[in-house]
């Protein structure tokens, strides 16, 4: 009895070493950007551009966009504080947008390390780079939504049945600190008054290096993971003839047998209907003709893209990862970072048309 | 002086104090209803005595007077042979004679100072008829419920249960009601100590008065300061009888209409009696809502209250536009408009239950609906708690034992305070204790979370699923019952009638 009433005494006086955030009484922010300082005075420090929602009783969301400027971005925190009348919470945090300067020049790591570090951001939070500058493309009004859901939604819908490959903060890192693999994120740019998807920014550890143009991801995706999407690939055979190929199903396998005499092969599988042919008639011959020229097409494409990795010595497709799980013994990076640039990487594919539509 | 006055009411009530028969007559003469006549014939008389509000008057007049004047009575030995009616006996025991007479018997005695007298039972047996059960309504199945009488009910029992194994084991309790109860159960099934228990529980019962069988619950039950019901109630006779066949012991209480059975575990407070007049699958899927009703039930507000005050990161965002929008005016914190809106939910029960109509549901009803609009729009709460409030409501009455229910509601509100100080840890830390109470209860030395713990898998059989009753060919394994067989399922092969 002693003890009970001691348990549920100690339970009273243990309720205020729980911080409350009353839902209605916190400032969510729901999407953040960071950028470099406008002003050379403020070199070295960090932009930051936040932006939550106000959901008000009759339906209508407001987005109240913070901006500061300050050296880590913890301190930005501090001071979006000081002019908002709620207290800041990042556990609805959706995405995290860096502009292409910062990614080019800074790096994004001492950004996403505050991500990743506070235990109330989730890991499928995704990240983004921003083309357009972040300040503008957060203050610009989507309509009635919160800018944050709006380009979650953009990001999360493509990758997961359009042509991005799933990239949020979980696979970021998992590519970023895997070795043998780097990381990439999707580009992201302002179209007057909506967000485009524009390509994949390409990183060498938390760097920038490059990018993807939208119309070469169906080949990136190919290459990089198994998927299935309504991506679709569009095949010209002539000047007057071209079909339209959706995806159903792709595979990716990588021969590592002779890896040894710096030879690897990658095979690509895609299982496709034709959903659009502006040709006269579609015959079996004429389908037979139209899988070449789209495995063809997506070898070049691929290849181009394999030798352009090359010569910048990233890995985006994970090859070293692979070989490295193949690999008996050591495995140095070091090593394997001489010998990539210098692979003999070919590129396999296998095109086969499931269907051709009803009318026939 | 007040002792004095204690002592003087004793002599004179009880019959221990009382010397002789003339001096209890005279004492039951207090009371206006007590007749008494005298019948003079040529060489003899006799004298009869009754309360004319406990005795069957015609049936005195037309099959027991006519018997004694039709020759003169000489000793009272001849009146158990005169009068055709089983049960007159004589006595000189005072006290037998004043239990008798206070239950309907006719006193005679041949004069007016003799000690000793017979006793003629004439009843008069006024009760309800038998009637469709309220509480425990179903749509197929009997429509017969117990009634007051202790006689009845027994009768509703026996009709169904044919066999001389059905033993009832009658006391009285009360040491000024009086009250007749009666063990039902099935010798030779039912477990030995199971019975035993029972008779033993209720013979120990010290009171004075018993007037409904919930009052000999609480007297019997295991643990008395538990919220949840360790026996069941029931008003249904069909019911009774089934549990008897499964070898569990019944207590029927005289002037109650509810039976009490045990021993009981948790999850037949969720089996409605209905489970077993419809196909098993059906059967199964009401159970598993009824069982989702109760967790919702009980979590669902605690869950709100939590969410909202500590956790927002797990509310999905196409939700939070919803929520916040309408919490937006709302000045009271989650936790003081969540037990605002419950305070009101039970006021609206309490105050319909104590209408006297079904009418008084109604207006419960319209005046929830009203009222709840009213707060909203008031900006007093959110009209999304208001829903959840409403169907957490709507939910705890799922439970097919009433009293369950009520229990139930009451869970809620620990809940809803651990949940405002920590939180889901607090819903955690909170369902913990509740389960920990759950492992300790017992109902008749019986574990009550059986058979989930301990777990016993063949009772899993009519637990949170009922299955076939072709597999329920087996006694549960917690009543210990003597006999586990209750029959061995015969496998025929079906004939095919399909040409196929």
């Amino acid at each position: 009895m002693k003890r009970r009433v001691c348990m549920i005494v100690c339970m009273f006086f243990l309720t205020s070493c729980v911080q409350k955030s009353i839902l209605d009484d916190i400032q969510m922010v729901t999407i953040i950007g960071y950028d470099l300082p406008e002003s050379d005075e403020e070199e070295g420090q960090t932009k930051g551009v936040a932006v939550a929602p106000q959901y008000e009783a009759d339906g209508r969301i407001e987005n109240n966009v913070f901006v500061q400027t300050a050296e880590l971005s913890k301190e930005i925190r501090s001071q979006y504080n000081s002019e908002s009348p709620k207290p800041f919470v990042s556990g609805k945090l959706q995405v995290a947008l860096f502009s292409q300067d910062i990614a080019e020049t800074e790096g994004i790591m001492k950004l996403v390390d505050t991500l990743q570090r506070d235990p109330s951001i989730g890991s499928r939070v995704f990240l983004g780079i921003s083309g357009t500058d972040v300040e503008t493309l957060l203050t610009t009004n989507y309509g009635n939504v919160d800018t944050g859901t709006y380009i979650h939604d953009t990001l999360s819908h493509n990758s997961r049945h359009g042509m991005l490959p799933e990239t949020n903060l979980h696979d970021f890192l998992y590519n970023y600190y895997s070795v043998g693999d780097d990381p990439f994120l999707p580009l992201v740019v302002l179209d007057e008054d909506k967000v485009k998807i524009t390509g994949i920014a390409l990183f060498k550890g938390d760097k920038m290096v490059d990018s993807i143009n939208a119309k070469n991801l169906f080949t990136f995706k190919v290459l990089h993971q198994k998927f299935s999407s309504n991506d679709s690939f569009t095949v010209k055979l002539d000047e007057e003839e071209h079909a339209a190929i959706y995806n159903i199903a792709s595979k990716r396998n990588i021969n590592l047998k002779m890896v040894n005499r710096n030879k690897i092969v990658l095979h690509g599988k895609v299982l496709g209907v034709i959903k659009e042919y502006s040709g006269e008639k579609l015959t079996p011959a004429k389908l037979k003709n139209i899988e070449t020229k789209m495995e063809k097409d997506i070898e070049k494409t691929g290849m181009d893209m394999i030798n352009k990795f090359q010569d910048l010595n990233i890995d985006p497709l994970g090859i070293g990862s692979a070989v490295r799980s193949v690999t008996r013994g050591d495995f140095h990076e070091e090593d394997w970072e001489k010998r990539y640039p210098d692979m003999d990487i070919t590129f396999q594919m296998d095109v086969t048309i499931t269907e051709s539509g009803v009318i026939e | 002086m007040v002792k004095k006055m204690f002592r003087w009411l004793k002599k004179n009530h009880s019959p221990d104090k009382l010397k002789n028969l003339p001096e209890l007559i005279r004492n039951l003469q207090d009371s206006g209803d007590f007749l008494h006549h005298e019948s003079k014939q040529q060489d003899s008389s006799f004298f009869i005595y009754y309360f004319k509000t406990l005795v069957h008057e015609t049936e005195l007049n037309d099959h027991i007077l006519p018997y004694l004047v039709e020759k003169p009575i000489k000793t009272l030995e001849e009146i158990p042979e005169r009068v055709p009616i089983p049960g007159v006996i004589i006595s000189n025991d005072l006290k037998e004679i004043c239990e008798k007479v206070m239950r309907g018997f006719v006193i005679i005695r041949l004069n007016a100072n003799a000690k000793e007298c017979a006793l003629i039972p004439s009843q008069v047996k006024k009760a309800r008829a038998v009637t469709q059960p309220e509480v425990e309504f179903t749509v197929v199945g009997s429509k017969e419920a117990f009634v007051e009488s202790l006689d009845t009910n027994i009768h509703l029992v026996r009709k169904r249960l044919p066999v001389h194994e059905l033993k009832a084991y009658e006391l009285t309790i009360g040491k000024l009601t009086n009250t007749k109860v009666v063990v039902l159960y099935l010798d030779g099934i039912a477990n030995e100590e199971n019975v035993n228990t029972v008779k033993q529980r209720l013979e120990d019962i010290k009171v004075d008065q018993i007037v409904d069988s919930s009052v000999l619950m609480q007297l019997i039950t295991d643990d008395r300061n538990s919220p949840f019901p360790q026996l069941i109630d029931t008003e249904r006779p069909d019911r009774v009888t089934s549990v008897l066949c499964e070898g569990k012991v019944v207590v029927l209480s005289d002037g109650s209409p509810q039976a009490l059975i045990g021993p009981t575990t948790l999850v037949e407070f969720f089996s409605a009696f209905e489970d077993y007049f419809v196909n098993w699958i059906v059967a199964s899927s009401a159970r598993l809502i009824r069982i989702f009703a109760i967790l919702f039930s009980i979590l669902v507000t605690p869950v709100y209250v939590a969410t909202l005050t500590y956790h927002y990161e797990l509310i999905p965002k196409d939700l939070l536009g919803t929520l916040v929008s309408s919490r937006q005016r709302i000045p009271l914190p989650p936790i003081l408009e969540a037990i605002f809106l419950e305070l009101s939910i039970e006021l609206l029960r309490e105050a319909g239950a104590r209408l006297p109509t079904k009418v008084g549901q109604t207006i419960g009803i319209v005046g929830g609906i009203v009222i709840g609009t009213a707060s909203v729009e008031a900006g007093l709460t959110s009209n999304v708690l208001l829903i959840i409030v409403a169907l957490s409501a709507l939910a705890s009455f799922t439970t097919p034992v009433y009293r369950m229910s009520n229990t139930i509601r009451l869970t809620r509100f620990p809940f809803l305070l651990f949940a405002h100080l920590w939180g889901l840890l607090g819903v955690t830390v909170c369902f913990s204790f509740l389960i920990a109470h759950l492992l300790k209860l017992k109902s008749l030395g019986r574990p009550f979370l059986e058979p989930l713990y301990p777990l016993r898998v063949q009772d899993l059989k009519d637990a949170i699923i009922r299955f076939p009753l072709k597999f329920q060919n087996k006694r549960p394994i917690h009543l210990q019952s003597e006999d586990t067989v209750r029959f061995t399922p015969v496998t025929k092969k079906e004939k095919n009638d399909f040409h196929e």
